[in-house]
């Protein structure tokens, strides 16, 4: 007896030790053996039976001889048992499919089932008060595991097996079923509700009291499909709230099997293909792919995975793995290497654009259940294809944008018959190699990619690269094109560039005054792009003063005379935010003075100034250039009037280069005068003119 | 005897009590076998993925050509030859049923039921119907699974659009691309798994907003990453002056310390996100100047995707980019392309819209096809709704406007396990109303991440109570759809 008691005693410690590991590590758990959990409905009533007795011993206690060796032996038994029971309840929740919160009030319950009555067993005192918590918590436990289980079909070891084919009769293999388990119990000779019975075809083609209880083809008109849609608290829900309910995976058959004709009669085979693929076993939507191998320890995986090689399982229950190689910069053959240590689990590879070598392809041969090879853009030349004789299992390779010839995929292509499909587009194989490996690998995919049209599009224009349009001393204008070899073409003389009269030129042009560049880009094979047109403005020499002697109009402010030489090009207007950019006049007249540091020798100047007709603002009238060396002595050396525009325009910019030759002032101060009268085409739309200007800059 | 022996209570010394210990340290040591890696100390520290896949995967990524302002379903995938016969002639109000209409059309006293500007024509073996403003992506109608019964439940842009994203009308949901982070984690792991792109095309458009791509609840490693239009589509990627690369690895080193002890107080996991971050920036530095140089793709591509795929923040150049974004292992990468809400004026701005994406939509995927990448990347094409089968506005023959309909419209979906060649579901004779097959949002949402090997009722985020999934509460997988 005491022998028993003591390994009793030894067993339950272990097995709570047990318990408790499962308990913290529940999540990580794998199972060797599916369905093991099962045993779990099978024990649990022996721990609640022992454990009533326990208490109910408590009631006799004064008729029994050896109470105590009894209470301990039940109390030790009923430990025992409820430890086990929690075990196997614990695997059994790893299959998973519970509601999570019903699920976790059973389990902790379950398991401080088991805590009471192994505390007790250490205790070994006041047994009465264990056996009422004891019984207590397995309410609690029995409660909480019953309705988690009612109506379910526990014992069944492994998937449910629906054994369906074109042959089977729908009716009786799929809809009869569900019908019985639900809806019989209430629908039958004994006890019919609502004057219906569902125990027999005749019985149900017959109807209820409202009559047919499914219309062939219309599911929603079908009075039994409706019951079951109503909310689980209408009076008329079917099955009642209380009863097992249809599940959503019956609900769809029954609706679909109404909606293809209701026959009580046809074969799976006369369904639709939806309806045959719908009522295949769960799981079988998506088609599993097993591996004989087994799986790398997750260790394993960790190890060969580095920021640059990604290595994972194909899905959660697989034990193939997948390796992806990214930043050719940081390629490492060192990693390459080190998947030799999953090399049986691995069944995808990509290593695209990675530089390896074609001797770098012997590393795979390894890779003996590789299905998938993506070498793409490696610069590997074909020879090495060879390596890959010994991948039985290769199914898809892609070799696009790689050097590999006809021979060499010929060759690989007899040597590896599991080759389902082969991408080879941007390879050294020509139209007539393809067509040949075609014919001689019927079976084989054979991806040749776009062959590209003899279309001629039109290239993209140039783009610019400077920022900033006012150039300094020593900046040059530069552009580029996102293409390869492109030739560009320009001029500065306001005419429409062509491949015959202008410079060709790929490097940055150098501007010494303000001027306005039209530059295409052309290349072979291609249209000539649209020429765009660059305003570009020079400054060579910069005043160290600058002083205005009139007023802008208040709305213009800009930023006083030092916004004329902050090489800044003035804005389009925002509405309603004030426009800094630009000094304006109004019907007065811009008066400024430069100062440089010394008499400096200008080929000329620039005056930049807006044209936005339909506003009124107008080019000068007139620019009068002063010079000298003291601001007293200013001589008047030129006097211009540039071109006023002939009808209405919007926002235009622009410039007036004022050559100046032969001079070395000190001072330059410039006077630009507003139009006056406004022209005939703005039909009096417009009240006042206005003078806009933004930069003046000496070359 | 027997009292000795049931006095044993008092033989529970501390020996003894260790004695028995010893014993449950046995039944923990029998535990441990079932956990592999538990006692090598790496398993806490493994760097696999976020997530793998519930079953295998036909996608492995998503590239989303996602039509904001919704392309009109009748001049593009849903020929309609009736309207152009009944060209005037009133919707029927049965047809029209209970159809909520938006405040545009709601007031007009008629319904003028209008046909297609464009002619169309039936292109490879499936000889679907595609209109001729769409020829290149006609020519690969082969390759595509055409969907004509898509249907939603708003009715406006932004909550539809917003449902096509997050699976909900309103904006606090994670987007699909951040759910697929969430559960699929990233493959290359030096490039954000969810990428953004935006372009505009002429027509007129519709706003795109940050709720769009959100993480939602979900940690904000899984926020769609927006790319600029300008010429370096990853702003502030370069080390700022003077500044060389390994200060700059010594300065995230003693970041992540702080940040470590940082956590170790607060334990914000929103911390840990940050750090992650910092390290892929970090990584990006060295992946992304090779993924947004041009340079290296030989002229037919150029060609292939049109000249514009070489001006930044063009469709065409977001497509190119989408393409060489996934290529690199970008789980999900979405694009919104602006300009397709033709409420007027629409054959001009249709055929301005097609222009600008029919030929570098079709290039993405004969593209994807020819590196043996199509069966592995999902794209898929198409907008929040349709458009209506009658006029808004002034009608006439060439010149009409479509208001908002969310009851049916066309997308499409090539590659990563999509049933190539199909043309799935129909509308009826004006198509207004579906008559078979019909895809709802939820259902779209289901096969998607069916495809990409989630099963869309097990990947769940516990928020505020609830468990959340992109499909919500609804959602079938439709084997009709899959290859």
């Amino acid at each position: 007896m005491k022998r028993i008691h003591s390994i009793g005693n030894l067993l339950l410690w272990i097995l709570q030790g047990f318990l408790i590991f499962l308990l913290f590590f529940q999540a990580k758990i794998k199972l060797p053996i599916q369905g093991i959990g099962h045993i779990h409905p099978i024990i649990l009533h022996i721990p609640i039976g022992v454990g009533v007795l326990f208490l109910g011993l408590f009631t006799i206690k004064k008729h029994i001889l050896s109470f105590d060796i009894i209470a301990s032996f039940l109390l030790l038994t009923t430990a025992i048992f409820s430890t086990l029971t929690a075990i196997f309840g614990l695997l059994l929740a790893q299959d998973g499919g519970y509601e999570i919160d019903q699920l976790n009030w059973h389990q902790w319950s379950g398991v401080a089932v088991s805590f009471v009555y192994f505390i007790w067993v250490i205790l070994q005192s006041h047994f009465l008060i264990g056996a009422v918590i004891g019984c207590l918590v397995l309410v609690i436990a029995g409660h909480t595991g019953g309705s988690i289980t009612h109506g379910e079909n526990f014992l069944n070891f492994g998937e449910k097996s629906l054994a369906l084919n074109d042959q089977s009769v729908v009716f009786e293999t799929l809809i009869k079923p569900i019908l019985e388990a639900k809806c019989v119990s209430c629908h039958n000779d004994q006890k019919t509700k609502g004057a219906l019975k569902m125990n027999s075809i005749a019985a149900l083609l017959k109807g209820g009291k409202h009559g047919a209880i499914w219309k062939p083809g219309d599911p929603l008109a079908s009075h039994f499909i409706q019951r079951i849609n109503l909310p689980l608290d209408a009076k008329e829900h079917m099955p009642p709230k209380g009863k097992a309910q249809i599940s959503p995976e019956e609900l769809i058959i029954l609706t679909l099997w109404v909606k293809e004709g209701a026959s009580v009669e046809n074969k799976l085979g006369a369904f639709s293909k939806e309806f045959q693929r719908i009522v295949q076993p769960k799981g079988a939507i998506a088609s599993v792919i097993t591996y004989s191998f087994s799986a790398a320890s997750a260790s394993e995986i960790a190890a060969v995975n580095t920021p640059y090689c990604t290595v994972y399982p194909i899905d959660q229950a697989s034990p193939a793995l997948q390796a992806n190689f990214y930043v050719a910069a940081k390629f490492e053959k060192k990693s390459l290497t080190d998947l030799s240590k999953i090399s049986e689990q691995l069944v995808g590879l990509n290593i695209a654009k990675m530089p390896i070598s074609d001797s770098d392809l012997s590393l795979l041969a390894n890779f003996k259940n590789l299905e998938k090879l993506t070498l793409n853009f490696t610069p590997i030349t074909g020879k090495g294809l060879s390596e890959l004789s010994r991948l039985t299992q290769l199914k898809v390779l892609s070799i696009s944008g790689t050097k590999s010839s006809y021979t060499q995929v010929q060759n690989l292509l007899k040597q590896v018959r599991s080759i389902q499909e082969i991408h080879a587009w941007n390879t050294s194989i020509n139209p007539v190699e393809f067509a040949k490996l075609r014919k001689e690998f019927p079976r084989v995919l054979i991806n040749a990619g776009y062959e590209p049209k003899d279309e001629k599009l039109q290239i993209n224009p140039p783009i610019l690269i400077n920022e900033n349009l006012v150039l300094k001393p020593n900046e040059q204008l530069n552009f580029k094109h996102t293409l390869r070899d492109v030739i560009f073409h320009y001029t500065t003389n306001d005419s429409i560039p062509d491949s015959l009269s202008t410079l060709q030129t790929k490097g940055p042009i150098s501007i010494n005054q303000f001027t306005k560049v039209r530059i295409l880009a052309t290349k072979g094979g291609w249209l000539a792009s649209n020429p765009i047109t660059v305003q570009v403005f020079k400054s060579q020499f910069t005043p160290i003063r600058i002083d205005l002697l009139s007023t802008p109009d208040p709305k213009y402010p800009a930023h006083g005379a030092a916004s004329l030489v902050d090489f800044t090009l003035g804005a389009r207007e925002v509405k309603g935010v004030p426009n800094l950019t630009w000094l304006g006049f109004n019907e007065t007249n811009l008066d400024v003075l430069a100062s440089f540091k010394e008499p400096t020798p200008l080929h000329g100047l620039t005056l930049s100034y807006l044209e936005k007709t339909d506003a009124g603002v107008f080019p000068p009238a007139a620019i009068e250039v002063w010079a000298g060396n003291s601001p007293n002595t200013l001589r008047k050396i030129k006097t211009i009037k540039p071109d006023q525009p002939s009808a209405k325009n919007g926002f235009t910019p622009r410039g007036i280069n004022i050559p100046l030759p032969g001079i070395q002032p000190q001072y330059i101060r410039l006077k630009a005068f507003a139009v006056k009268k406004l022209p005939a085409y703005l039909e009096n739309k417009v009240k006042k003119s206005w003078l806009r200007v933004d930069e003046l800059l000496f070359y | 005897m027997e009292n000795e022996f049931f006095k044993n209570r008092l033989n529970v010394t501390r020996r003894h009590f260790f004695g028995q210990a010893a014993a449950g340290i046995g039944g923990l040591a029998l535990g441990s076998l079932l956990v592999p890696d538990l006692f090598t100390g790496e398993a806490s520290q493994q760097t696999l993925p976020l997530g793998v896949a519930h079953f295998a995967p036909k996608a492995k990524r998503v590239i989303y050509l996602c039509q904001n302002g919704a392309p009109s379903q009748y001049e593009s995938f849903d020929y309609k030859p009736i309207l152009n016969k009944m060209g005037g002639q009133d919707l029927p109000a049965s047809i029209r049923g209970n159809q909520r209409l938006t405040g545009m059309t709601a007031s007009q006293d008629k319904f003028p039921l209008v046909g297609s500007f464009y002619d169309f024509k039936q292109y490879g073996k499936s000889g679907a119907y595609i209109s001729d403003i769409f020829p290149h992506i006609g020519s690969i109608a082969d390759d595509l699974c055409i969907i004509r019964t898509m249907n939603t439940d708003a009715i406006n842009h932004d909550p539809a659009l917003t449902f096509l994203q997050t699976g909900a009308q309103v904006g606090n949901r994670p987007s699909m691309g951040a759910w697929m982070s969430y559960g699929l984690g990233s493959e290359n792991k030096n490039l954000p798994a969810f990428c953004v792109l935006l372009s505009r095309g002429r027509g007129n458009g519709q706003g795109v907003y940050s709720k769009l791509w959100t993480n939602g609840f979900l940690d904000s490693t899984h926020q769609g990453v927006v790319f600029s239009s300008s010429e370096d589509p990853i702003l502030y990627l370069n080390d700022a002056d003077g500044i060389d690369k390994n200060a700059r690895r010594r300065m995230l080193d003693q970041l992540a310390e702080l940040n470590h002890a940082g956590f170790q107080e607060n334990k914000d996991p929103e911390v840990e996100a940050k750090i992650q971050q910092y390290e892929m920036a970090y990584r990006m530095q060295t992946a992304v100047p090779d993924l947004t140089d041009l340079s290296k793709e030989p002229d037919h591509i150029i060609k292939m995707y049109g000249p514009d795929c070489l001006v930044p923040g063009t469709y065409a150049a977001n497509v190119l980019l989408a393409r060489k974004l996934s290529e690199s292992g970008v789980r999900f990468v979405q694009i919104y392309h602006q300009g397709w809400d033709s409420h007027g004026n629409l054959p001009k701005e249709m055929a301005m819209q097609a222009q600008d994406v029919d030929r570098s939509s079709a290039a993405l995927i004969t593209d994807l096809k020819q590196r043996g990448l199509l069966d592995e990347t999902l794209v898929i094409w198409g907008g929040e709704f349709g458009r209506t089968n009658y006029c808004q506005g002034q009608y006439t023959v060439d010149n009409y406007g479509r208001d908002h309909h969310p009851r049916a419209y066309s997308i499409f979906m090539a590659g990563g396990g999509v049933k190539p060649g199909t043309v799935y579901g129909e509308t009826d004779e004006l198509g207004y109303n579906i008559i078979k097959d019909p895809v709802h949002i939820h259902d779209f949402h289901a096969t998607v991440q069916h495809l990409m090997g989630i099963n869309h009722e097990q990947l769940t985020y516990k928020h505020l109570g609830r468990r959340y999934r992109l499909t919500d509460i609804a959602g079938n997988v439709l084997p009709g759809l899959l290859a």
